[in-house]
């Protein structure tokens, strides 16, 4: 689980400095009337947090194992 | 007296008396000074996490730059927040089994020897130091604009206030008033947003549209600051990798009881500094599409009065006239004062801990001197923080906060996670990745755009780059490989005891 979540993030973080910094263009238009940058955003915010508490569950049931 | 400035003296009586309180409740010893005793809960060290690391710049800053910038706001938050998770898988809860909450004292754990207590006391103390000036100088222009002080009142303000919280309290103390700032910032934060979105019917979608009016559909794209690709990715390295060799962070790990609350202090805090990143976004597309039809707000030249940095407060006059406005005012403030006091306690642990009783005593010292020296270097470092305050009053110290940024990933980071994940790691290798690391750090932002040509005056730059992480990290890595696998010595010595 750590791996996953370490390889996840790192997948998510590089692919959205990449799309920053190499294809800006395909943050441009919108969703039912929100820019696709600012949910793109956010969907990232919600990822990041997600990944912590995934990660958190997992290293104290681990932890918990291993006692 | 102005709803701000009441708010502000209300927020630090109450502050002052939590110091008080938290005096009395302390235990004996350094330990218990710079660690709260480790009894803080998960999630009061993750409101405290939170409170220390949204600073002023990521309040006010970052809502002004939506207001001037647009989206780039929003990258730079993306890489600020997945710093957060990194930091939980890679280092919270190692942190935090290694009980030692400065660097030099995780790494002396492996390499005890006196070159690398030095090293790494010296990067964490430079990144400290570099962070603090900023704050300090941001914070005296801030007050200075917000409650009409001059500068130096404002300053040495501040800097008496940062020493009574930490010298005073310690980390119990510091601890509270970054949760108790933190829930004012989110009740401000709420309050703010909640405002723009009355305005504009509820709706976010008829915000971004309200936005996209005055200023068009590129306010939500990156600028033209983020078109070269190289500095893009430099700037995501820098980001998310500075946070996890922050000497202030990284410490607050041993002020709670175990692993699991360690997990649990960075849960509720990328939980919160999301939430507060997400709000924040509201606000500063509410600035770009509020405060445009209020001309008083802007001189002649078209820019906003007091700065970009005063869009937050502008809109909040605009939406809640002088009581909100001082509300938000009143929450810079104590946001100052909660960052700054805690830079003030991680740069005294380095002090008191790494050079004195580490370097100076070689761990010969008793626990009380070791904590009256604690106190006495909160009061040298709020007097060297109050003076180079004064000293840089007119320059543009920008680049220290990349500077600090850029160290703590390229010199703390690499070294911290070498030396807890890589057991053939050597003390040379500690060596030649620190080195490395703050040399090419410090090198590559002086011949930057940042120094060479803001500061020095010069045409072009040496290297291209604002941000060097992209260089400068692999840099360190390489050099404590390098350094490390070809250390004879060490590989004799490991020979020998194998034998």
């Amino acid at each position: 689980m750590p791996r996953f979540c370490l390889i996840l993030l790192l997948a998510l973080v590089a692919g959205y400095y990449g799309v920053v910094a190499f294809a800006p263009s395909l943050l441009a238009g919108s969703l039912s009337g929100w820019p696709v940058s600012i949910v793109v955003a956010l969907a990232l915010f919600a990822l990041g947090f997600a990944i912590t508490v995934l990660y958190a569950r997992a290293a104290d049931v681990g932890r918990k194992g291993a006692k | 007296m102005s709803p701000a400035a009441m708010l502000s003296i209300l927020f630090v009586l109450l502050t002052l008396g939590v110091t008080r309180w938290a005096a009395r409740r302390q235990g004996d010893g350094a330990m218990a000074f710079f660690t709260a005793d480790g009894r803080l809960a998960g999630w009061q060290n993750g409101l405290a996490l939170a409170g220390d690391y949204l600073s002023a710049a990521a309040f006010l800053g970052a809502a002004g730059l939506y207001f001037t910038s647009g989206y780039d706001s929003a990258v730079y938050a993306v890489g600020t927040l997945f710093g957060w998770p990194l930091l939980l898988i890679l280092l919270a809860g190692r942190l935090r089994d290694e009980r030692e909450y400065t660097l030099a004292g995780v790494l002396a754990k492996r390499f005890d020897t006196r070159a690398v207590r030095g090293l790494a006391a010296a990067s964490s103390l430079t990144v400290t130091l570099f962070y603090l000036i900023v704050q300090m100088v941001g914070a005296g222009k801030l007050v200075a604009l917000l409650f009409g002080l001059p500068y130096a009142a404002a300053v040495s303000v501040v800097g008496v206030l940062m020493v009574l919280y930490a010298a005073g309290g310690g980390m119990l103390a510091t601890s509270w008033v970054q949760m108790i700032k933190a829930m004012l910032l989110f009740g401000c934060g709420g309050a703010l947003a909640a405002g723009v979105l009355a305005v504009h019917g509820g709706s976010v979608a008829a915000l971004f549209a309200d936005a996209a009016a005055h200023s068009g559909q590129a306010i939500f794209l990156p600028s033209r600051a983020l078109a070269d690709p190289v500095e893009v990715l430099s700037l995501g390295v820098g980001l998310v990798l500075g946070l996890l060799g922050l000497p202030h962070v990284l410490m607050r790990f041993v002020t709670v009881p175990n692993a699991r609350a360690a997990h649990r202090s960075v849960l509720w805090a990328t939980g919160l500094i999301a939430l507060f990143f997400a709000i924040n976004m509201v606000i500063g597309y509410g600035a770009v599409a509020l405060l445009p039809p209020h001309a008083e707000l802007f001189d002649a030249a078209g820019k906003l009065v007091g700065g970009s940095n005063m869009a937050a407060v502008q809109l909040a006059r605009v939406l809640g006239g002088a009581v909100l406005g001082g509300f938000v005012a009143a929450v810079a403030f104590a946001t100052i004062l909660a960052v700054v006091a805690g830079l003030a306690l991680a740069g005294a642990s380095v002090v008191s801990h790494d050079l004195y009783a580490g370097l100076l005593r070689r761990g010969r010292v008793d626990a009380a001197a070791e904590l009256k020296l604690a106190r006495w270097a909160v009061i040298a470092l709020g007097a060297l923080a109050v003076a180079l305050s004064l000293a840089f009053q007119d320059q543009n110290v920008a680049f220290l906060f990349g500077l600090a940024f850029a160290l703590a990933a390229s010199s703390n980071f690499p070294l911290l996670l070498l030396s807890l994940f890589w057991p053939k790691l050597t003390a040379r290798g500690v060596i030649a990745g620190g080195i490395a690391g703050i040399a090419a750090s410090v090198g590559l932002i002086v011949a930057g755009p940042a120094v060479w040509v803001a500061v020095l005056g010069f045409k072009a730059p040496l290297f291209p780059y604002t941000n060097p992480a992209l260089f400068s990290v692999p840099l360190a890595f390489a050099a404590a490989w390098l350094g490390s696998v070809t250390d004879r010595a060490a590989r004799r010595a490991a020979l020998s005891s194998s034998l």
